[in-house]
């Protein structure tokens, strides 16, 4: 049970798509005056196409301005009450364009997320292995939350989002900063939130995008969807393949020499499933599936010789959920949940197969103490059994559990507190620390036209060791602590509104300090075998800065978007005198740019994206480094609507300017390429 | 997969495991013309690197310390090395570097680096002997599985891949003596012992476990340095092949262990044995350091002659009998290498690349 409101402008929202639509819904509501929704009491509304519910607000959408006409309904949802906007009170959170992730339904969010989150992602190359690592921490301390489960490989303790199709992302939020408290392990430099997506429109619809692209790729998406004042199903499919055989040009024995790309080929499918149902007086079920299967080659670094790599994922995740009808004793959520991941790496010399399964389950009960004052409790259970060769063990398992609650308090209209805290367990391990999270949001100045807010956190929070680095042999250490992280951030939030011109600028900084943060080195100096060490404490801090200006209507207008980070991570003490200390971590671009400008006329849509990162040093001791560089994405976009068929041309020219760079060392990406596409969507 | 080095296993952890590193970049300068003789003297440092970054070949020349080229390779050639350099044998007029993960044998001029040939199709290639001026061996691991390795038999005049002759598990170092090639299979616990006239195997020797470096005294006898712990293809101990670390004397003519020097059981597997230049003393890295016995001792040191836990290779200087200690650090940043007199006393240290595993000289 969700509600969803898709069209509501806000950080990262569509730039294309205008409040006006859905205020329209709701204007039967109207107040006659503007009030920021954090006013309004806890609502229940159960309307003809969707039930909803709100418990109190979280900061996230507490900053918007809309016409003084207009109520406001949240965009909260009790469906994943561990969704980042309710609870994370003064956190940094990025909503990705929906508008933008449907026009691409089968890229994936290593495509996606580093430009419109202005992220550094490592990108081993099209279609390989990307990473994510948020305010200066690495991939193993982003948590990736599906439907309200983590799903980072409990293995490897990162999920390749080369590997998370964009369709089955849903909704994709971006918490930037720790947040322990919320969402348990991994969550240290962050968290991206895959949420169920939007409830579709009644009736039935469906939608069919086939693209095609440089360097062999050919890209299929479907999707269905049928709704009722009771529920919904929406089902979708996707196929994609490349063969990335992009050209390389480099030097060799004195002369320059193009060769093309070799080993980079892919092909992936994969289907999801988000359905919820409201039976009458019992609340709300709800059930997603996510299917994926991947066959990749991974190709050699530059100038060693192909060991015909190849990996393959499959994964198949289902999430049953119930939730209560609200009543005055609050609500109750139940989840379950099922991963099964199988992850197959092999070439000319070594083979490793991994299976792991992971049952989970959750319960939460939410109620109101008091009018402004309202809680949360909750557990959560986690069973891994891993089948990895590697362990040395035929089947390996392992408990995880915590428990976590939460308090919002509003003691005036303006001032939203939080305190949320978990404690997790794990077996055969000392407990991680507690990891607790105070927020504040502060709207310092209402306005018609204008609201400030003032925001802050403090959290701790931890990253249990991995399965790997606890029982893989070499080397494996099951004595391994938890990471420990503890930070603060502070920041200010504006929107202004006039007329059909809106803005919305936040600024944020933060300091984070991670102990026993783990690397892998040769236990014993001149070892052959390496091991995973708590060898370092490492420090982060870093200033946040975007802002949105859109101007126009629906019909014509354009929309500015604008990022900039510095992230400054270095070591800050280490149990071994060989580290070094006080450097920019490597990989971790000092300055990072983004922004797009779309303009949009009638049916037609022009977009140029940018992303610009500084100089990543690749040794710790600086020693070398990859140069800055910038790309340019230019796309252009056509709607045709037909009386029963919308159809959607699409072309984009990534890397306009034909910039030959690497993301990560020795692993090249392709310069300019180009991709069509065409959708074909039912509009009744 | 018995004793790999762990910059070949750690990529196949796959990069959730680790960190990768380096820097490429497409458009550098034209390289500088090489100076003719620039290397015809000097010390060479194999920096492996990590991830293709900061790898190749560092030089200096011995009057001159504070000159170091950090990549003579790069520097001649434009472009980097390949991935994991792991050798180095002047033959000549030329120099074979042999390119472990970039499965070749890269073939420059030695007093230039400018490139002249390459030998490739070969399979995790470790080191190059050369027999005579028209035919080399190299070592190959070809797999990490736990499967033998060979030896592969080179043409040097048409640089083209020859027989093969089965060895043991990840052959490793090549050595000269009495007539014969001595191959030391550091996955396994045992010495390969070639008949070079025929190319085929004359006998394995069985020495303790993960035998790997190995010098002629200035009795001409060999001696062998072995780690100690062989693994299976699990990386589980294999306890019938695992040892005490220790050094062993054979005798070339009759292949007979003359004598067993027992190191203990804490010793580091990449151990390297070296000796003096006049062949009278032995060096070797261990736990602890770097130790020194007199070729006529018996029994271990007690005492290491280099206190020093960080260490990677080891080189002793055959024109001055200094010593060259290199240290990995943190094994990503580029490392050092510091030098000892012979008395162990630091003279002086300096950087080279990332991974600087062995250290070569020319006089």
């Amino acid at each position: 049970m969700l509600l969803w409101f898709d069209a509501l402008p806000g950080r990262g929202a569509s730039c294309s798509t205008k409040p006006m639509r859905l205020f329209g819904l709701l204007r039967s509501r109207h107040t006659g005056r503007h009030r920021a929704f954090l006013s309004l009491p806890p609502v229940s509304l159960l309307g003809a196409t969707l039930a909803i519910c709100t418990l109190p607000l979280g900061a996230m959408a507490q900053h918007r301005v809309f016409p003084a006409d207009t109520i406001r309904l949240p965009a909260a949802e009790v469906r994943a009450p561990r969704t980042a906007g309710q609870w994370a009170t003064g956190a940094r959170l990025t909503t990705l364009d929906s508008a933008r992730l449907r026009e691409r339904p089968f890229a994936t969010l290593a495509d996606v997320v580093g430009p419109e989150a202005g992220i550094f992602l490592k990108h081993y190359g099209p279609g390989q292995l990307a990473s994510v690592a948020l305010r200066g921490t690495s991939a193993r301390h982003t948590a990736i939350i599906w439907r309200g489960f983590a799903v980072n490989l409990p293995t490897a303790g990162e999920t390749d989002l080369a590997f998370v199709p964009v369709q089955e992302a849903g909704r994709v939020t971006v918490q930037h900063g720790p947040a322990g408290a919320t969402f348990g392990t991994g969550a240290v430099g962050g968290a991206i939130l895959l949420d169920a997506p939007a409830p579709p429109a009644p009736g039935f619809r469906a939608r069919m995008q086939q693209a095609l692209g440089a360097f062999g790729y050919a890209a299929t998406a479907a999707s269905a969807s049928w709704a009722t004042a009771h529920g919904s199903v929406v089902v979708n499919g996707w196929h994609r393949a490349a063969r990335n055989d992009f050209p390389l040009r480099f030097r060799e024995f004195g002369t320059w020499v193009t060769r093309r790309q070799t080993d980079a080929a892919l092909w992936q499918r994969g289907a999801s499933l988000d359905a919820h149902y409201a039976l009458p007086g019992m609340g709300t079920v709800a059930v997603a599936g996510w299917w994926s299967y991947s066959d990749r080659q991974l190709s050699p670094t530059l100038g060693a010789a192909s060991a015909h790599a190849r990996q393959l994922d499959a994964t198949q995740r289902l999430v049953l959920e119930w939730t209560s009808p609200t009543a005055r004793a609050g609500l109750t959520t139940v989840r379950a949940g099922f991963f099964r991941d199988r992850l197959d790496y092999h070439d000319d010399n070594f083979t490793s197969p991994s299976r792991t399964d992971t049952w989970q389950a959750q319960v939460e009960h939410s109620r109101a103490l008091g009018r402004r004052l309202t809680g949360r409790v909750g557990v959560e259970a986690q069973q891994f059994r891993a089948a990895v060769p590697a362990y040395g063990t035929a089947l390996l398992t392992q408990q995880r559990a915590s428990l976590f609650a939460l308090l919002h308090y509003q003691p005036t209209e303006r001032l939203t507190l939080s305190l949320n805290a978990r404690q997790a367990a794990i077996s055969g391990l000392a407990a991680p620390p507690l990891a607790p999270t105070l927020g504040l949001a502060w709207r310092a100045l209402v306005r018609q036209r204008m609201v400030l807010t003032i925001k802050g956190s403090a959290s701790g929070s931890y990253r249990a060791p991995t399965l790997n680095e606890r029982y893989y042999q070499p080397g494996g250490n099951p004595l391994l602590r938890p990471e420990r992280g503890r930070g603060a951030e502070a920041g200010v939030q504006m929107t202004t509104s006039a007329g059909s011109f809106s803005t919305e600028t936040e600024l944020t900084a933060y300091q984070q300090r991670i102990r026993d943060w783990v690397r892998w080195a040769p236990a014993r100096p001149g070892d052959a075998i390496w091991s995973p060490l708590n060898l370092l404490e490492v420090q982060t801090r870093g200033l946040e800065a975007t802002t949105r200006l859109d101007a126009g209507t629906a019909r014509r207008g354009i929309c500015l978007r604008l990022s900039y980070t510095l992230t400054q991570a270095w070591q800050h003490r280490a149990t071994r005198p060989t580290e070094v200390l006080g450097q920019q971590l490597i990989y971790v671009p000092m300055h990072t740019l983004a922004g797009s400008l779309e303009s949009r006329w009638h049916h037609w849509r022009a977009r140029l994206d940018g992303q610009w990162y500084s100089q990543r040093f690749v040794q710790p001791d600086h020693g070398a480094a990859l140069p800055a560089y910038g790309l340019l994405d230019l796309t252009l976009a056509r709607a045709v609507l037909l009386p029963v068929v919308r159809l959607d041309f699409t072309a984009t020219l990534c890397n306009l300017t034909d910039v030959r760079y690497q993301s990560v060392a020795a692993r090249p990406m392709p310069g300019r390429s180009w991709q069509v596409s065409v959708a074909v969507a039912s509009t009744r | 997969m018995p004793q790999p080095s762990a910059k070949l296993w750690l990529p196949l952890l796959g990069s959730a495991l680790l960190l990768t590193a380096s820097c490429t970049k497409d458009d550098d300068n034209s390289p500088p013309t090489p100076v003719a003789g620039a290397y015809s003297a000097g010390v060479f440092i194999i920096n492996e690197g990590s991830g293709g970054n900061g790898n190749g070949v560092s030089f200096f020349d011995r009057s001159n310390l504070s000159q170091i080229k950090r990549d003579i390779y790069q520097d001649a050639n434009g472009n980097a090395i390949g991935d994991i350099p792991q050798s180095l044998t002047v033959v000549g007029d030329k120099a074979y570097l042999v390119v472990n993960n970039s499965n070749k044998i890269e073939i420059v001029a030695a007093d230039t680096y400018k490139h002249v040939s390459q030998i490739e199709q070969l399979k995790l290639p470790r080191y190059f002997t050369a027999l005579s001026s028209t035919k080399g061996y190299v070592t190959e691991a070809v797999t990490y599985s736990g499967r033998p390795g060979r030896v592969r038999v080179i043409n040097l005049t048409t640089n083209t891949l020859g027989d093969t002759i089965a060895a043991g598990i990840q052959p490793e170092q090549l050595l000269q003596a009495g007539g014969k090639v001595f191959v030391s299979n550091w996955g396994d616990n045992t010495l390969t012992i070639i008949d070079p006239t025929r190319n085929t195997v004359e006998t394995s020797l069985v020495v303790g476990g993960a035998p790997r470096t190995m010098v002629l005294d200035a009795d001409n006898k060999l001696w062998v340095l072995c780690g100690g712990a062989v693994y299976n293809p699990d990386y589980t101990p294999n306890t019938a092949k695992s040892t005490n670390a220790r050094l062993v004397r054979i005798a070339p003519a009759s292949n007979a262990i003359e004598l067993t020097i027992d190191l203990g059981d804490n010793m580091a597997n990449y151990g390297t044995l070296q000796r003096s230049p006049d062949g009278r003393t032995l060096y070797y890295t261990g736990q602890g350091g770097v130790f020194s016995l007199p070729i006529t001792a018996t029994v271990a040191p007690t005492a290491p002659l280099v206190r020093r836990g960080s260490f990677y290779g080891l080189g002793v200087d055959p024109k001055d009998g200094l010593l060259y200690l290199t240290d990995a650090l943190d094994y990503v940043s580029n490392g050092r290498v510091i030098r000892y007199g012979t008395t162990g006393a630091v003279r002086d240290s300096f950087a080279v690349g990332v991974n600087p595993g062995s250290v070569y000289f020319r006089q």
